[in-house]
């Protein structure tokens, strides 16, 4: 008997550690709704609205935006600072961005303890800090610096002209552009040194790129060609019109 | 069956045999055989299923082949399951990451109680180092896809972003984080 219950219960912890794992990769977007709603939040449902936008692109997973809300359900701070900063990501999907800097920026200042409210809007002072607001700014006018130079994403297999991207390979260039163009900023860069700020650029996306032909799940990997085409269509002197609409913004 | 009683039903039968006076040899073999069975416990299912696991060499086998067809049944479902379930299309938890880089991450702590590190590669979560032989240098390898990773070690709750195995260093929320590209070549740049 005493080796029956044993099999039993192997079989048992087998059964469970199967359904286990299956259970904990189904995140589902019911799921993000059910955190959203959990918040009490005034736009929950523009939000979640939003974040289902996301999930159908690929711009946002539900495993992600689940993780999201819920470090923010457990981060100090108001609900309405909380609100703020899941409705600045959730503007930035409907306004058609890329929302990975986003996330990783709350995600990261979450994790260093830094006020919802310097998350939310940075710091002017001494260093600068750019805050979500800046941030989706950023992707805003580089996506738009993109299009002035005639470089577009569209959708799969509709890819007629050689300038028009599909929206993973867009959305990795305005993603690292702006990351690169942001970073400068914060590590005190001169806004005014269009040279710099190109050679930021220039520089992220070639690192970038020296990993292509992996294609990972992630936006990360940009083809060299990608980088040629941008180092080719934008100047240096198209960058600090970019970068300072963005501080004007602070 | 005990080997005792065996060997009691064989004499039996062979006295019988030998009293009947129809002893001989031709078919001996099979009226012992059947006196044999005829003498067996009926068992029930249970009782059959208790044998195939009481710990005897053969039943052993057996339990290790009941263990066996119960975990490949379990594995075939599992696979079956996540390769039709809808809500696990596209989930980056049973994704398999393709061509995955070991990153190695070296933070010299000497007196550390605790060191993880912090990244864009696991949401900003702590991921522990450890310190095996206690020589004051925590280690720890992760599998990351192609791609730029920005991090910093926390030693004993202090962030520290100025690892100098990074490629770059970034400034984050006024603070330093340290970046690697990690690309087809493994590590690095």
């Amino acid at each position: 008997m005493k080796y029956l219950m044993k099999v039993f219960l192997l079989m048992l912890a087998m059964g469970l550690m199967l359904s286990g794992g299956i259970t904990l990769a189904a995140v589902s977007a019911a799921d993000v709704n059910q955190a959203l709603q959990a918040l009490h939040l005034t736009n929950a449902d523009e939000i979640m609205e939003a974040f289902e936008i996301g999930f159908s692109q690929g711009r946002l997973q539900p495993e992600g935006a689940l993780h999201l809300v819920k470090r923010l359900s457990a981060a100090e701070g108001s609900p309405s600072d909380k609100e703020a900063i899941l409705l600045t990501i959730a503007h930035a999907l409907e306004d058609d961005l890329s929302v990975s800097t986003l996330v990783n920026t709350v995600e990261e200042g979450l994790a260093r303890s830094v006020p919802l409210l310097v998350i939310l809007n940075g710091s002017g002072g001494q260093p600068l800090i750019l805050g979500l607001v800046q941030r989706e700014c950023l992707l805003g006018t580089v996506r738009d610096l993109l299009y002035s130079k005639r470089i577009f994403s569209a959708p799969e297999g509709a890819q007629a002209a050689s300038t028009s991207l599909s929206l993973r390979r867009f959305d990795a260039l305005v993603t690292n552009i702006a990351d690169a163009l942001g970073d400068y900023l914060e590590g005190d860069g001169n806004p005014y040194d269009g040279f710099l700020l190109y050679q930021a650029m220039s520089t992220r996306l070639r690192n970038q790129s020296s990993a292509e032909s992996v294609i990972p799940a992630g936006e990360s990997i940009i083809p060299a060609e990608d980088v040629d085409l941008v180092l080719d269509r934008i100047e240096p002197g198209d960058l600090t019109p970019t970068v300072l609409k963005v501080l004007n913004q602070s | 069956m005990r080997e005792d009683n065996l060997e009691e039903t064989i004499k039996n039968v062979l006295q019988r045999e030998v009293s009947d006076e129809v002893f001989h040899i031709e078919g001996l073999e099979e009226r012992i055989v059947t006196e044999l069975a005829g003498q067996l416990p009926k068992s029930s299912p249970l009782e059959a299923l208790k044998r195939l696991l009481a710990p005897t060499r053969g039943a052993r086998l057996g339990q290790l082949a009941v263990i066996g067809a119960t975990a490949a049944v379990f594995l075939v479902l599992g696979v079956f399951l996540a390769g039709r379930l809808p809500f696990l299309e596209g989930n980056p938890r049973v994704t398999v990451t393709p061509s995955g880089n070991e990153v190695l991450f070296i933070m010299p702590a000497i007196g550390a109680q605790s060191v993880t590190v912090v990244g864009s590669f696991n949401a900003w979560e702590a991921t522990p180092l450890s310190d095996e032989n206690g020589d004051g240098i925590w280690t720890k390898s992760i599998s990351l896809p192609p791609g730029r990773y920005e991090y910093a070690f926390v030693i004993d709750g202090r962030w520290w972003g100025q690892d100098p195995l990074a490629d770059e260093y970034v400034r984050s929320f006024g603070e330093y984080n340290s970046v690697r590209y990690v690309g087809l070549a493994g590590d690095g740049a």
